[in-house]
């Protein structure tokens, strides 16, 4: 008995750990920038809370309007959605009387896809439906392979894919860059419409730069902000606010192509503190760690094939 | 070469006794509401939202259902790799439950899956992403459910005769084993490891690069005992006698099992330093500590040698295995999870009702195959079929 036991703990734990074990390969480092990296600077000291960066969004992808409210008069969606790919949300704290001060103050963030440098729904999506853009970066989905199983909705650190739970026959929805703009050479409908500048439109290198000079000017002084693009000569000058010193989407996750700055803590935007290595390379790595090559599989099928041929013969089949 | 195939028999007796009918009710009830669900949707017939895409259908459904379905596994690696066939005459009517398990797993996803009606997408080859946890269980879950049907072919030859297929079927049966053990090793970490990528959205008590080995060996342990519990049912519900003493033996081994999840689990919950996730949210640390009592009280039992031979506590310890899994699979998956700001998820009435109606199938398919098809030993006592068992249940059959 014994004997017998021992076999097969042996068999049952060496089995699950050559399968299971989350074991000391090589990571898969984050995946990198891409070499024509698109990239957006939103900065919330900037944004006025207009909206109109939405009705933009709306029009270009040609999503319907969608009320929270009793009576339907606005567009006013609660979150991203089936049916609302950006959405600007507002943090407020006791008085709300400043702009932009994380005590009795307030401070809008607009939220939508980051575009990841190593994005998880891509890692997770099970048949392909999430690509990112090998050039520009851009993540987009595509419904004709998406099986509508969730995963990405589930994994997205930020939140972002929507499935559109109105529809029986829905999809997932999310920010794609206007992807369908970019490609006649004009600006994201967002970036288009913006008013102020909050949000920018460029290359990530260019993006992340703007972002770094904001953080480097003396709070008080005043700064000639762009609008739609560097330059675009259609700028406006104003006062610095007191800037979080960090640029969000620089590192978080991997980086994203999406970087926000803003005046009160990222954390009260619902932009959460993450770890730079990203989870999707933490997953893979587990993955390609234990299936590599399929050797470990296919080394343990053959094993099991050898012994329970040897046992069957001996001892008949059942 | 002897046969030493053990004398199986269809138990005959009552179909449609009272509780068959009563099930077969429920299952029709589900079979009306997935109706409802494929014309309306995910979304009038779940409460699930963009916080919590996946609810109960997915854990309890899929998750669960596929944990519940390892008996045959590990009798298979216990049988035909470890070679001990003391077991054997468990080994049928745990592949019925398996089968039944598998089979219901493979129909909730699609059930779940918000296009159905695309789900081939997964099988072509230019939409393969090797990366995804996702399509890697979705593969392996389907593959070992076709195994275990084929494991199934002997009854279905038996019954009808076709003896003479059985030559070329035991010819090639070491492959369907090793598939039947190979498969769902992977699949079941692949369960796990599917919540690594949410990343910091699980809480530290459940999210581990080992939540993959976690869910493998819990599954195991799930197997152990939904062994001993079929086992049970079958003497509570069926009449039939009580093989204390395999089910000792079979606690004996499963006990090791359990031992070493739970030094895992703790091993590196202690190494991530993660326990004191408990004190933060006082849900997480409640489901958290009845998710690990339901481990440790069976280890405690089994490891007792009087305790381990007391029919009721074993099945009591089976009962709190099989529990202690699912709830370990609801916290990695729904309690661990933290959505966005201002969602909230309970499920519907729907979904709970396509789920018991689910798992009716279960118990409905398993007491007809049992009467109709070989696949429970002679019995040695008889008992009138359908009558109830004698009021003392378990210890009286001993």
């Amino acid at each position: 008995m014994s004997i017998k036991r021992r076999d097969f703990l042996k068999a049952a734990v060496t089995g699950s750990a050559v399968a299971a074990l989350p074991g000391p390969a090589e990571a898969r480092p984050n995946l990198e920038v891409p070499p024509n990296a698109v990239g957006m600077l939103y900065d919330a000291t900037l944004c006025i809370g207009c909206k109109a960066c939405m009705v933009g969004c709306k029009e270009a992808n040609e999503m319907p309007v969608e009320s929270s409210d009793v009576s339907p008069i606005w567009d006013t969606p609660m979150d991203t959605s089936g049916k609302t790919k950006n959405i600007i949300k507002v943090y407020t704290d006791g008085t709300a009387e400043v702009k932009d001060r994380e005590t009795d103050g307030f401070s809008f963030v607009k939220r939508h896809c980051m575009h990841c440098v190593d994005p998880g729904c891509i890692s997770v999506c099970p048949v392909t439906a999430m690509r990112k853009d090998p050039d520009t970066g851009v993540v987009t989905y595509h419904e004709e392979a998406c099986i509508g199983c969730r995963y990405c909705v589930w994994a997205c650190p930020y939140n972002i894919p929507k499935w559109d739970f109105e529809d029986a026959f829905g999809k997932i929805n999310k920010c794609e860059f206007c992807n369908h703009l970019l490609a006649e050479g004009k600006l994201p409908a967002c970036v288009d419409r913006c008013p102020t500048g909050a949000s920018l439109f460029g290359t990530r290198e260019e993006m992340l730069e703007e972002a770094h000079r904001r953080l480097a000017l003396e709070p008080g002084d005043t700064y000639d902000y762009p609008r739609n693009t560097l330059d675009d000569p259609n700028r406006h000058e104003a006062v610095v606010p007191h800037y979080v010193n960090k640029v969000y989407g620089e590192t978080q996750g991997g980086g994203t192509q999406v970087m926000v700055l803003a005046g009160v803590p990222f954390g009260k935007l619902d932009l959460p503190e993450i770890a730079e290595r990203s989870f999707a390379s933490v997953s893979e790595t587990i993955q390609h760690t234990v299936y590599k090559g399929l050797i470990a599989p296919l080394a343990l099928l053959g094993g099991l094939m050898f012994i329970s041929r040897r046992n069957i013969e001996k001892g008949g089949t059942e | 070469m002897k046969r030493q195939r053990p004398a199986t028999e269809p138990m005959g007796g009552n179909i449609l006794t009272r509780p068959f009918v009563f099930l077969s009710l429920l299952v029709l009830i589900a079979v009306g509401l997935l109706l409802f669900r494929f014309v309306y949707g995910l979304g009038a017939a779940t409460n699930l939202n963009n916080g919590y895409p996946w609810g109960l259908w997915v854990v309890l459904d899929i998750h669960i259902t596929a944990a519940i379905g390892c008996g045959a596994y590990v009798l298979a690696v216990i049988m035909y790799i470890a070679n001990n066939r003391e077991f054997h005459t468990l080994l049928r009517p745990a592949l019925i439950g398996s089968t039944f398990a598998y089979t219901l797993a493979n129909l909730a996803a699609f059930v779940d899956i918000g296009r159905w009606w695309n789900f081939y997408q997964i099988m072509l080859p230019w939409n393969i992403n090797l990366n995804s946890v996702m399509f890697e269980i979705a593969i392996c879950m389907f593959l070992y459910m076709i195994v275990l049907w084929m494991e199934l072919v002997p009854p279905v030859l038996e019954k009808f005769g076709w003896e003479r297929f059985h030559k070329p079927y035991n010819k090639v049966l070491f492959i369907i084993v090793a598939l039947g053990i190979v498969l769902p090793t992977m699949h079941q970490s692949g369960l796990g490891a599917l919540i690594v990528v949410a990343g910091e959205k699980i809480s530290p008590l459940w999210q581990t690069p080992w939540i993959g080995f976690l869910f493998l060996m819990s599954a195991i342990v799930m197997g152990f005992a939904i062994v001993l519990f079929e086992g049970a049912l079958t003497v509570l519900g069926l009449g039939r006698r009580l093989e204390l003493h395999l089910y000792r033996r079979l606690a004996k081994l499963g006990r090791w099992v359990l031992a070493s999840y739970l030094v895992v689990r703790f091993a590196d919950l202690a190494y991530r330093d993660a326990l004191g996730g408990i004190m933060q949210n006082p849900v997480q640390g409640v489901m958290f500590c009845i998710e690990n009592m339901l481990f440790l009280l069976p280890l405690l039992i089994m490891l007792h040698p009087r305790w381990r031979g007391n029919a009721r506590l074993l099945f009591f310890s089976a009962i709190c295995l099989v529990l202690a899994g699912a709830v370990l699979r609801f916290n990695a998956l729904i309690i661990g999870y933290t959505p966005s700001a201002g969602y909230v998820y309970f499920p519907s009435v729907i979904e709970i009702l396509v789920s018991v109606g689910l798992l009716a199938v279960e118990v409905v398919g398993f007491t007809y195959i049992v009467k109709r098809f070989p696949i429970l030993p002679p019995r040695k006592k008889t008992i009138a079929p359908g009558s109830a068992p004698p009021a003392s249940g378990l210890a009286s059959h001993v």
